[in-house]
């Protein structure tokens, strides 16, 4: 049986899961005569105020949503050694050659011709 | 590790990092896809494979032959210095007076090495052997085996390893002496000058060590009958195994082609 024995690092990136920021800004309408105008500041991460004029104008939802999550999955990374088996043709040695069942030759034909041995 | 197990831990893999990400997989759930993983990672031990080394073959039954032979079953059988070697001589069959080819195997027995067998040859030097393909042809047992013993001026003919018959003979004269060593029946001549060869006459395998031809021909030594008996017991011959015919006679019923001889100092 043939052992390979090795380390298993392979690249093996993590996952990262990441939301881009997201701004969601509307700006509040404001209509109409006011006592004050307030000045509707929209900044990354703030939640902006609804101004305090009266105004008919939607106050816009504004929401900034900023997601920046990193999710990091390690990877099946096993930096010991591995074993690795790899089997091998196992060889059965079979007894033999054995032998065969044969006939008896037959006697010899004579063949009529003149003979050229060295007599 | 295999393409297939690669690619499913990869999916795991990933599966577990999106539990993680959507934050709706509860603790459980990854758990299980990190222990999925370590299953598939594990080393894992397949059986091994059996490859057998050589392909059986069927017991023998009936007698077990002191010797085998090979007779051609082809045109012309091409001769290998060893199993998948290169051919070193090629022969025709049958021969030029119309006789089967025949060799005798060098192993006691009518085993194949990988499909081929070993034969002696009937070609100079005395006692050559080489590769055939077995599948060239038709292996046979022989009962029969001749001891031919100088010394004594004696053939014993052996049948299934007991002596059946021994007969006196004339060997080579010392200028042109029978060669010693393992040859074989080739052919059996009715012969038509018998005042020299006696009634038959069978070729062997072997040539005259000290002649390279002879009254045209290559020297090849006989055992055959003579027209000169008294002869016989006596160190005469131009290297061929004299019989009384009678005796020869005896042995034409009996002996196939390819019988091994045996001569001996």
């Amino acid at each position: 049986m043939q052992v390979i024995t090795g380390n298993n690092t392979g690249p093996c990136s993590p996952i990262t899961a990441q939301q881009v920021n997201n701004s969601n800004t509307t700006a509040a309408n404001n209509n109409g005569s006011a006592n004050n105008s307030p000045t509707i500041n929209v900044s990354s991460g703030d939640d902006s105020q609804p101004g305090n004029g009266r105004g008919t104008g939607d106050i816009g939802n504004i929401k900034n949503n900023t997601v920046n999550q990193n999710v990091n999955v390690s990877c099946f990374n096993n930096s010991s050694p591995q074993t690795v088996v790899v089997p091998q043709t196992k060889t059965v040695v079979v007894p033999g050659p054995t032998q065969t069942i044969v006939q008896q030759a037959p006697v010899a034909a004579p063949v009529t011709t003149a003979a050229t041995f060295t007599g | 590790m295999s393409r297939v197990r690669s690619m499913a831990i990869v999916a795991i893999a990933v599966g577990v990092g999106a539990l993680v990400t959507a934050g709706c997989g509860s603790t459980n759930d990854a758990d299980q896809a990190k222990a999925a993983l370590h299953a598939l990672a594990a080393p894992h031990q397949l059986p091994p494979a059996v490859t057998p080394t050589a392909t059986p073959t069927a017991t023998s039954q009936g007698p077990q032959f002191p010797d085998y032979t090979a007779a051609a079953t082809q045109s012309q059988v091409d001769v290998h210095s060893s199993p998948n070697g290169p051919t070193t001589t090629t022969l025709t069959n049958p021969l030029p007076e119309g006789t089967p080819l025949t060799f005798l195997l060098t192993a006691d027995s009518n085993q194949s090495v990988g499909g081929w067998i070993q034969v002696f040859l009937p070609i100079r030097p005395n006692g050559s052997t080489g590769w055939i393909p077995a599948s060239e042809v038709k292996v046979q047992g022989d009962p029969y085996e001749l001891v031919v013993t100088q010394s004594k001026h004696q053939i014993d003919i052996y049948h299934f390893g007991n002596i059946e018959h021994s007969f006196p003979v004339a060997v080579g004269a010392p200028a042109t002496p029978t060669p010693t060593g393992t040859l074989f029946i080739t052919e059996l001549l009715k012969t038509t000058n018998p005042g020299v060869y006696g009634d038959y006459a069978y070729g062997l395998s072997g040539h005259s060590p000290t002649l390279t031809d002879f009254e045209g021909y290559d020297a090849q030594i006989g055992l055959h009958g003579t027209g000169d008996p008294t002869s016989i017991g006596h160190s005469v011959s131009h290297g061929c195994v004299r019989l009384n015919n009678a005796d020869i006679d005896t042995l034409v019923p009996l002996l196939p082609l390819g019988t091994k001889v045996e001569i001996q100092a």
